[in-house]
């Protein structure tokens, strides 16, 4: 490491009495490193740089024939790229345009949505000039800031770069229930559709009986409340209240799971195949497609050259990896875990913490690697949810 | 005296480290003949010889010689004084 920061010759020494020129060495303290007798008037030796230039001016040297074989080291890679300018020059422009291109994004990516549309986001990224192929903006405060006025739900911004790729995540706000105040008069409609079971009416008139079905949206307690017939053939007067209740109601819910009965694996066989990719603008060369012979394998890209812009230049090496792939018999006892897994998962993302479950029926059918289990669950569930009314005087 | 520091301090006696697969060879004056097979050098009031198989010399510096290679025996030859 030290000498090729000094810089070194590898020098050849051809002549009678070898020794000697090793003594005269020793004697004018000039340092040879590796030396190799080649034959009995040869040797080659690796001296340092600046000490090559004392060793060429001693008069001794003059009985031996002294060629240098290769120059080693920093200086000398410095003198030889100075001597390249055209290769030097080459360098500095391909650094440039590494250096520009990375001053670019390539790829927008929105991450964490949930209800929010993506492409909202990236409409407003765009209103404020954050764009694939546009300048990466330094101020990511003020896109945020522009984030959050445009989006009422978002209830936090991450922005960060990975290299070129802009990386935007989000979190959504939780959506609070809609509460009506009691002096606002409401009607209960059903939320859900589904067969009565009781009906518990604080205020209001129940419109529904047990046993009825009720779809989605059906008025279950009206908060039209009439008095009683005043006099003969005039009716009473019409009170707008704000209807109070509980409706419980037998849903069922429908659903098909399946199971594979054969597990996948999948093993490297060790063997590997190299390719190269080169993507320029829409050309697109491939040469793993033409020479690898794998029927299972996995790739993986390495990339060398990827630039976006002012020039779409993507250089990389793939290596494939072949794959040995196997189906093995799972056991009974695996596959019902993971079914009874699926149907607990689904409960718990489709009915509420409230919801009584009275009944749970499954049904299997086989079909060549797939089991296919139609699961219906009976469910007691409150439906009744407000909804203002617009009272008509 | 005690004699490593005798040695230490000496710059005309000869003073051979060694292992299997190398030998520093200090107080380096000369060298006298070379090979893959030997070498034997001036070491003050000695000469000293390293024999063994495919030798190099990894380091020729401050009258010092590093040699590498499989390493067989060590001669020293008759005090120059009294020849």
């Amino acid at each position: 490491m030290r000498l090729f920061f000094r810089g070194s010759n590898r020098i050849r020494v051809e002549g009678f009495k070898l020794n000697q020129f090793l003594s005269h060495c020793i004697k004018s303290d000039i340092e040879l490193q590796n030396i190799v007798k080649k034959d009995d008037f040869t040797l080659e030796a690796t001296v340092p740089k600046d000490r090559y230039e004392v060793l060429m001016k001693k008069k001794y040297m003059n009985q031996f024939r002294i060629t240098t074989i290769k120059k080693m080291g920093l200086p000398n890679y410095r003198r030889e790229a100075m001597q390249r300018k055209g290769f030097a020059v080459g360098l500095l422009i391909f650094l440039y345009l590494m250096y520009y291109q990375s001053l670019f994004i390539t790829e927008i990516e929105v991450k964490g949505q949930e209800s929010i549309d993506p492409s909202i986001i990236r409409t407003s990224l765009a209103e404020i000039g954050v764009l694939e192929g546009n300048k990466k903006p330094k101020d990511l405060d003020n896109i945020r800031e522009y984030l959050y006025d445009k989006c009422d739900d978002l209830a936090w911004v991450g922005i960060e770069y990975t290299g070129n790729k802009m990386v935007v995540k989000i979190a959504e706000k939780a959506k609070a229930p809609e509460i009506i105040s009691y002096d606002i008069p409401c009607d209960i409609i059903a939320k859900k559709e589904g067969y009565i079971e009781r009906v518990i009416t604080k205020y209001g008139t129940a419109k529904v009986r047990e046993g009825e079905f009720v779809k989605e949206g059906d008025l279950l307690i009206s908060g039209i409340v009439q008095d009683e017939e005043k006099t003969a053939g005039e009716p009473g007067d019409i009170h707008y209240i704000h209807a109070l209740g509980e409706i419980y109601a037998k849903i069922i819910y429908r659903f098909n799971i399946t199971e594979e009965k054969s597990e996948i694996i999948k093993n490297e066989t060790g063997r590997t195949a190299y390719g190269i990719r080169l993507k320029i603008g829409d050309l697109d060369i491939e040469t793993g497609k033409t020479h690898v012979t794998f029927r299972d394998f996995i790739r993986e890209d390495l990339d060398i050259i990827n630039t976006f812009y002012p020039f779409p230049i993507k250089l990389c090496v793939i290596e494939y990896s072949e794959l040995d792939v196997r189906a093995l018999n799972r056991d009974e006892n695996e596959i019902k875990k993971s079914i009874s897994y699926k149907i607990s998962e689904w409960i718990e993302k489709n009915i509420p913490k409230d919801g009584e479950i009275i009944n749970k029926d499954l049904m299997y059918e086989e079909e060549r690697n797939i089991i296919k289990i139609s699961v219906m669950i009976e469910s007691i569930e409150q439906i009744g949810k407000e909804v203002k009314m617009i009272p008509v005087y | 005296m005690d004699i490593e520091l005798l040695l230490d301090f000496s710059i005309n006696l000869p003073r051979v480290i060694l292992s299997g697969n190398f030998a520093i060879l200090d107080n380096v004056n000369r060298i006298l003949s070379f090979s893959d097979i030997g070498v034997v050098a001036d070491t003050g009031t000695r000469f000293t010889a390293v024999n063994g198989h495919d030798l190099k010399i990894k380091d020729l510096k401050d009258n010092r010689l590093i040699l590498i290679g499989k390493i067989t025996s060590v001669e020293f030859y008759t005090n120059k004084k009294e020849d």
